[in-house]
Order: C-alpha cells, then structure tokens, then sequence
C-alpha cells in the first residue's frame, strides 16, 4: 500500500504543472526507500525529465511494496485543480492498484475531498542516468533565467548559452534583431538565493530550442533557483531543487546544421 | 491474363530488376515517306499506385494522317470498352500487324529504383517528378528517333493522360519542348478515352506492366496477384513474406505506406537511421545522447 501525505497540495500542483505540457502520460515508481520518481521523455524525445519526490518530500511516506502508476498527468492535473493549496494532499494507492485515490483535507474547515483516477498500463523504460562531467556548472535565480526563456523566445526559436570563466551570457538572434543579457558570478550574502555562481572546467557555447526552455521555466516557482549544467555535444541539466528531491530537465542541445 | 500466352517485346525475360527503356522499330510509313511526315504522340501509364513491379509509361506514336484516317475505326478508339484479353491482342497487333502503323518506346521504372529516389535521405524525387522525367525522355528520344531517318519530320500534337494537375505540367513541359518543336503539348485526365493513340499507349503500358509483375511471380515462385495494396493477394503476399533484415525481393516498392506499415507490423528488426533522428527537428535524441552504444543500428556502426 502506498500513502503519501503532501502538507501542502500546492507542491504537487505546480510540479504536474510544470512537466503536463511537455509529457502526457508516464509511469510515477513508488519505493520506501526513494518515494516517488518520474522519468518521461517528450514525444520529440529531445527533452528528458526526471523527478524524484523523496520521502521527506511528505509529511508521511509508506509504501509497503514497490508501485507503478501509470498516469495520464492531464487527467491529474484536472482532479489537482479541485484542491486548495494549503490543502493536505494524501495520494493512496492499494498494493496491485487500478486506481490512484487522491484525498485533500482543509486544514481549517473539516471537509474531506476524495477523487480517484483510473491508471494505465504506460510502456516505458528507464533509463540509468549517471553523473556526468560537466563543462561547467552555473546556479543562478530561477525567476531570472525564467524571465530570459520568455522574453527571448519572442524574439528567436532559439536561446545560446555561452559561458566562459568571467561570465555567462544568454543570446538570441531573430528576424527583428538580437538581444543578448550577460551575468558576471557575484555573492550575494543577505539573500544567497540571488547570487549567481559559475564553475568552468571548459567554456562553452550550446544552442537551445526556445521552446523546450520555455517548458521548463514552468517549473521555476518550484525553486527560487535553478542549477545548469553544460556538456558540449551532451544533453545540458535544469535542476531545480526540491525540498528533498529534485525535478531535472534535460535537454538536448540544437545541432550545428552544416549543410 | 492467364490464358494469354503472348509475350510482349517490352518485356525482356528475365523482367530487369532496374529501369529500362525498349523501342519499336519506327513505322514504314514514316520510314520510308518520300516526304516529311507530321507525327502526333500519345502517353499514358500503368502501375501508379501498386506495391508491387515496375511503373510503366508508355508512348505511341503515328502519323498524323493514319491518326485521322485509320486509327478512329480501329478498337483503340474507346478505350474504356476494352477488355483484358482485347489489349492483349491489341499489343500483338501494334507489334506485328503491318497495317497498324503504330511505333512505340516504353520505359519501366523498376520498383527498386522508384524507392530509392523517394526514400534517399537528400534530393528525394516524389514519384510524380520521376513520371514527368520519364515522359519528358520518351518524347526526346523518339523525336530523336524519328529525326534521324526522316529530319524533316513535324510533330504535331503530343497528347497525354495525368493524374495530377493539367495545367502546371504543361507549364513544365513548355519548358523543355518549344511550339517549335511540338505544335501542340494537350494534357488531360482521362485522355485515354478522348484520343485513340493515347488509348494505344495506355495499351502498351498495361500489357507490359501486366506481363512484368506476372514474369516476376514466376521467377520468384510468388502468388502476389495484382501489385495493388487492395488485393487480398497481394496484401498476404506483403504481409506473410517479411524477412526480418532483409525486407522483401527487389520487386517491392519499399517506400510505400503499406510496405512501411507491414514492416512495423512484423517481426522486422526496427532501424533507426541516425541521419533521421538527426535532421528533422534540429535536435540530437536526449536518449540517444546518453547512450551512444545503443543495440540499434546506427550509421556510427558500419564506419567503425
């Protein structure tokens, strides 16, 4: 039996929310030791997530045997949306399930919601994703590299990155003209979250699609940071950090064409 | 068909696994004509939407004057009306009676060949500019034919049956034969049934069509009825006949949907050709990316 117990609905909700535009369907493994963990790829398969809800991710954690939830996360972002933020949020799940019960309790008025939501049988394999060596590492404000995403893609399909040991800069060219942003590393003691931090173990210079960028900027009111890490010709790492877990994106960067 | 024991000229035995070109020998009448001659031409196909053997065109030519004269009181003229064992006997009369004064070229593009410029990776020819080059070459190389045993010959009218728009093709055929060289360039749908040597083309494309797939059934030991995908024969044929690496014979036109959709279907080992997961949308697959060994074949594979 699973029972995990959320304090506050509103985690789950922007989590579904940030991943329900670029997958729709995807398996959600439930184990004791690691709670919950998502891995699901984009119908272009040029985006990867992976999520992981550690127990301390709950108020309560249990689940008695290994589970797979084969869920449609439109589906589940609709009964989501029944729910108040501050809502208890319990998803309940029996050991061989055909149903995921979802249960939120107001914390004030004593009114129980209950919905269950039919599962599927979703194919998919997981792939083991080691750490990699990185080119380099960049931790910056998630709001602000969120803000770049959404401005620059009005302007260009695609974002550069370029980061060397003095800085990093975000470019993008488009038919109206170009547009480039660059941060310098700076420490800022009183507010650490705004600080931006960058390690360099060779520069690089990597071309994303706007749209995919723009996808996973959904998930930047999960964190107030975002961590990035940049491999040449490697898929590059979004990580937003979860209160135990995390959510990762990553994205295969746009090809040089050489035609 | 199966009565039919003739064999067409068109058709070499063995039926060639690529494309190829076979001419008549050039009617008496405009070979030997103490004056020039004015010749009208027709065209028309056979085998545009099978899966299986060669797409045929064909072009038939004459005289202006039997055009007018001769042609109208002989079967050709509705071609609807014609049966199978009809154009068969028809062909044999094109071919060896000497009072049809009927010459011919025929050009059968072989399945192999239609697949491999519609599935190539760059410079891919759809099957409808590969009808139009082949018919385009039919007509300069007859009129090269005829111009060489009888120079002052004059074409008139080159008449010929299109499935697809009209008017764009005679543009495009404007564009390679001037007023000059061919008085009138008529494309129509259903031409076959409106000018005789068009139904006379449409002849020689069907029989040698027919006669190819049914030559090549024998040699591979095949039941694959027509070559149309609505066939039940046929489809049995695609359906129970896949080696897993290897596909099918040569005689299957692999870029067609039926072929791609029995491939999925069967016990076919999936290949993903890394220049398609490449190209398309800009992107490298994420997966792929991190795991370059991969049991899939990729091109990677053979240059190691």
């Amino acid at each position: 039996m699973l029972e995990g117990k959320f304090d506050q609905a509103s985690l789950l909700k922007k989590i579904i929310d940030s991943i329900k535009d670029s997958v729709k369907l995807c398996n959600f493994n439930c184990t004791e030791a690691d709670g919950i963990t998502v891995q699901a790829i984009d119908d272009s398969r040029v985006l990867l997530i992976a999520l992981k809800m550690d127990p301390g991710c709950f108020q309560e954690f249990r689940c008695d045997r290994d589970l797979v939830l084969g869920l449609d996360l439109e589906s589940l972002g609709k009964i989501l949306k029944q729910g108040n933020n501050e809502d208890y949020l319990t998803l309940i799940a029996e050991d061989s399930p055909d149903s995921l019960l979802v249960v939120f309790e107001d914390k004030k008025k004593d009114r129980i919601s209950e919905f269950s939501l039919k599962l599927m049988d979703i194919d998919s394999d997981v792939l083991t994703i080691d750490d990699m060596d990185n080119d380099c590492s960049l931790t910056m404000p998630s709001s602000e590299f969120a803000k770049i995403a959404r401005d620059f893609k009005t302007m260009s399909e695609s974002l550069q990155i370029v980061v060397t040991k003095e800085s990093v800069k975000f470019k993008a060219e488009g038919q109206i003209g170009s547009g480039n942003v660059i941060f310098k590393p700076h420490t800022d003691l009183d507010n650490p979250e705004e600080s931006i931090k960058i390690d360099v173990n060779s520069p690089v210079n990597l071309t994303f699609g706007a749209k995919y960028l723009n996808d996973i900027v959904k998930a930047a009111s999960l964190s107030s940071t975002i961590t990035m890490k940049l491999t040449d010709k490697a898929p590059a790492l979004f990580e937003f950090k979860l209160p135990s877990g995390y959510l990762r994106y990553y994205l295969a960067p746009k090809f040089e064409d050489e035609e | 068909m199966e009565e039919t024991t003739y064999a067409p000229p068109t058709v070499p035995n063995p039926p060639p696994l690529h494309t190829y070109t076979d001419y008549s020998s050039i009617p008496s009448s405009i070979l030997n004509s103490e004056k020039p001659t004015t010749i009208v031409f027709g065209i028309d196909e056979a085998g545009r939407g099978p899966i299986i053997g060669p797409m045929v065109y064909a072009l038939a030519y004459c005289t202006l004057e039997f055009a007018m004269e001769e042609l109208p009181n002989l079967e050709f003229a509705d071609s609807k009306q014609l049966t199978e064992p009809k154009r068969w006997e028809l062909m044999k009369d094109i071919v060896e009676k000497e009072e049809i004064q009927i010459g011919y070229a025929v050009t059968s593009l072989s399945p192999n060949d239609i697949s491999v410029s519609m599935l190539r990776s760059s410079n891919v020819i759809n099957l409808n500019e590969q009808a139009h080059s082949a018919t385009i070459d039919l007509i300069r190389t007859v009129m090269e034919k005829i111009r060489a045993v009888n120079p002052e010959t004059n074409f008139d009218a080159v008449y010929i049956d299109t499935v697809g728009p009209p008017a764009s093709y005679t543009t495009k055929l404007r564009k390679f034969f001037t007023v000059e060289q061919i008085n009138k360039i008529v494309v129509e749908k259903k031409a076959d049934d409106t000018y005789p040597i068009v139904s006379a083309a449409s002849v020689v494309a069907k029989v040698t069509r027919d006669w190819s797939v049914k030559c090549s059934a024998e040699i591979i030991g095949a039941t694959w009825g027509s070559g149309y995908p609505s066939d039940p024969k046929t489809k049995a044929y695609i359906n129970s006949n896949i080696h897993p690496w290897y596909g099918w014979d040569e005689n299957i036109r692999y870029s067609w949907g039926t072929a791609k959709t029995a491939l999925e279907n069967s016990n076919a080992i999936n290949m993903r050709w890394e220049h398609e997961l490449v190209k398309k949308h800009g992107f490298d697959d994420v997966v792929g990316m991190f795991n370059k060994t991969d049991n899939e074949i990729t091109k990677n594979w053979f240059v190691q």
